[in-house]
């Protein structure tokens, strides 16, 4: 099969590999139909995950149609579609059983690794580095799927794969990146990162109950989607972030922040460059600027909610000011299985197309390119989406050189 | 009850006593000399300075200290004795379960690590062939020194063997009927010592690593029915340096496991091309 291999830092390559085999009794193999790039894959590609090795097939959003079953799966047949959340969960653990679902303690088989990283190893990612369990994933033709009966959400509808792609990871992500922030009826939500997650964040948001969502970005499209979704929007090259959320809450603060950023965020100023060299001297993974504002911005005794990766270590952090003012901070990978079915019935009410924040559909071929053009946030990029049984379909750039928006 | 104390003591039957490994051929003498370590370690130092440089400059101070050290007293205290481990994990299964589960020895390839197979002997008595990185195996007969259903198993390694061994599991129900809390103990008489432990680690997993491994294992095996694996799964080309990097930390970590099938069957996908 054509897969995209990570072979380095920014060194993609579409490759071909050998097809997936059923390895564990309750694996299934998945012949992948529609499959995204997401924001998070641009910190590998950015070479700043530890435990990547060359040759590793990355992507974490597919879906599909069920090829092949192991003998110890009773629920999921062959011939099913299937969205797979990006997560691998076993369903029988401690964890699990809470609904922790990225916690779950048996899917790594790095466990060790993670351990004397992290203390404690979560769940195991498709396609995201070896301390995520080192699993292939999705950015290719097929791909094995461990614990068929526990992830994977079987979709009976004819909605078209765009519709429900995301339901793989960044709907549920944005949307748990609400519920953590623990919005009441009436609140003002600040979200950092009009990327599809923070776009989902801000939509889930007002279903939380938001009165009012003020999204922080700088890019024009961006601010577009944010403004679709309903909420304000606030670009911070143009403006001093603290000093307008002030202005904007009354001198209060938002009640709560959302950071959809995560590690890699484009600080500005001092601080920013002080993030980037360490980052550059392999010093620390992380650059934080997004939760320091966060963790400044939201009023006393209100939520910071960080859907945003990080991996490694941060400093500089605000934590007098955390403490000080008495705020709640909530963080993790999605607990995928606790959002699809929830989140499949509202896709199907049409009480949200989610298909709305994409911007280029692309063939395998291209992905290399794509991940340039989305990291780089050329051509409107928002959101790239690619069927893998097509080579090119010539969609990425545009003709006339000009920046473009598809029709979604 | 569950244990208040951190460290717990093999039964006076089960236990290793030190006296039991004092160097008796050239070869163990051999394995006992600080210097054959010191230049494994620099050797795999220098083989992995360009993955890690931060940690090897460290190591390379430390090695710097150390050499100023008496080499005798640096080393000589790490080569000797009982090399001594433990590994709790709580498993979200009855205590007898998992009882029944240990107690069927001959299943432990299943999910001890390098164990090729485990045959019964007698009532009590069992004969284990481990695999050894780089080829070859190691062969010993070990017996059961307490069976006390539902609540412990524990054993010692018999007759003649390189490393003897000693053993045992306990199962307490957890607080609040959370799963119970397996905690193995595990004592090693390895030629060389604590020393020859963590430099096993570098090459395979240090006698701690596979206490704990193979409990993770078990307890993946006990609550999900398997044990996570990728070994196996389709992969693009791997760089040299991807090479050493798993040499050192990568597939050793997981089981080998047969796939179960072979290459896809394009059914589906040629029923929509036709």
């Amino acid at each position: 099969m054509k897969a995209l291999c990570w072979m380095g830092k920014e060194k993609l390559e579409v490759q071909t590999v050998d097809d997936p085999r059923i390895l564990n009794p309750q694996d299934a193999i998945i012949r992948i139909t529609r499959t995204a790039i997401c924001g998070s894959d641009l910190h590998l590609y950015d070479g700043v995950i530890p435990t990547m090795q060359s040759g590793d097939i990355i992507g974490h959003e597919f879906m599909g149609i069920v090829e092949e079953v192991g003998p110890e799966v009773k629920k999921v047949k062959r011939g099913d579609r299937v969205v797979v959340p990006f997560t691998i969960a076993c369903g029988n653990c401690f964890f699990c059983q809470s609904t922790l679902w990225s916690l779950c303690d048996n899917t790594n088989p790095n466990a060790a690794t993670a351990e004397a990283l992290y203390g404690y190893s979560g769940s195991a990612l498709y396609g995201y580095s070896h301390i995520y369990g080192g699993y292939a994933g999705g950015q290719a033709q097929y791909a094995r799927v461990p614990f068929a009966d526990v992830g994977p959400l079987v979709v009976n509808n004819d909605l078209p794969d765009d519709k429900l792609l995301f339901l793989t990871d960044i709907f549920p992500t944005g949307y748990m990146g609400a519920q953590d922030a623990d919005i009441q009826e009436g609140d003002t939500v600040a979200v950092w990162g009009a990327g599809p997650v923070g776009i989902f964040a801000a939509a889930s948001a007002f279903m939380f109950g938001a009165k009012r969502v003020i999204v922080i970005d700088r890019f024009p499209e961006r601010l577009e989607l944010a403004k679709k979704v309903g909420a304000e929007t606030l670009d911070y090259a143009k403006n001093d972030v603290l000093k307008s959320l002030r202005e904007l809450t009354g001198g209060r603060g938002p009640d709560a922040a959302i950071d959809a950023v995560g590690m890699e965020a484009h600080g500005s100023g001092p601080g920013g460059l002080y993030d980037r060299a360490k980052q550059t001297l392999g010093l620390s993974f992380d650059r934080p600027t997004v939760l320091r504002q966060a963790i400044l911005a939201v009023r006393k005794g209100g939520t910071v909610s960080i859907p945003g990766v990080y991996g490694g270590l941060i400093d500089k952090i605000p934590f007098g000011a955390a403490f000080g003012k008495g705020i709640v901070m909530k963080m993790g990978q999605t607990h995928m299985m606790r959002y699809l079915q929830p989140l499949l019935e509202r896709i199907e009410k049409g009480e949200i197309d989610p298909s709305f924040i994409i911007s280029h559909r692309i063939g395998i071929e291209e992905i290399p390119e794509a991940f340039r053009v989305f990291r780089d946030k050329k051509y409107g990029c928002t959101k790239v989406v690619i069927d893998p049984w097509t080579d090119r379909t010539g969609a990425l750039v545009p003709r006339d050189g000009t920046a473009t928006q598809q029709a979604a | 009850m569950i244990q208040a104390e951190i460290e717990t003591q093999l039964d006076a039957r089960t236990r290793l006593s030190v006296g039991q490994g004092e160097p008796q051929s050239t070869t163990e003498k051999a394995a006992r000399s600080p210097w054959l370590y010191a230049a494994a370690l620099a050797a795999v130092y220098l083989f992995r300075r360009q993955i890690f440089s931060p940690g090897g400059l460290m190591f390379a101070t430390g090695f710097y200290a150390a050499k100023k050290v008496k080499t005798g007293q640096l080393f000589g205290a790490a080569m000797q004795g009982v090399v001594r481990e433990q590994a709790t994990f709580t498993i979200n299964k009855p205590a007898g379960e998992l009882y029944d589960l240990w107690r069927d020895l001959e299943g432990a390839p299943r999910y001890m690590e390098s164990i090729q197979s485990v045959k019964l002997t007698g009532g009590t008595t069992s004969h284990w062939v481990m695999d050894l990185p780089g080829g070859g195996t190691l062969e010993w007969d070990s017996e059961l020194t307490a069976q006390e259903p539902g609540r412990r198993l524990a054993w010692r390694s018999i007759g003649e063997t390189p490393v003897p061994s000693a053993g045992q599991v306990a199962f307490e129900p957890a607080a609040s009927g959370r799963g119970t809390v397996v905690r193995v103990d595990q004592e090693f008489l390895l030629p060389g010592g604590k020393l020859a432990a963590t430099m096993g680690g570098l090459f395979s997993r240090t006698p701690g690593g596979f206490t704990r491994e193979n409990l993770r294992h078990f307890k993946q095996l006990a609550e999900a029915g398997e044990i996570p694996t990728t070994k196996g799964q389709p992969h693009g080309p791997r760089s040299a340096t991807t090479k050493v990097t798993q040499a050192f930390t990568g597939d050793r970590e997981q089981q080998n496991i047969e796939p179960q099938t072979g290459t896809i069957d394009h059914d589906i996908e040629r029923q929509e091309v036709a």
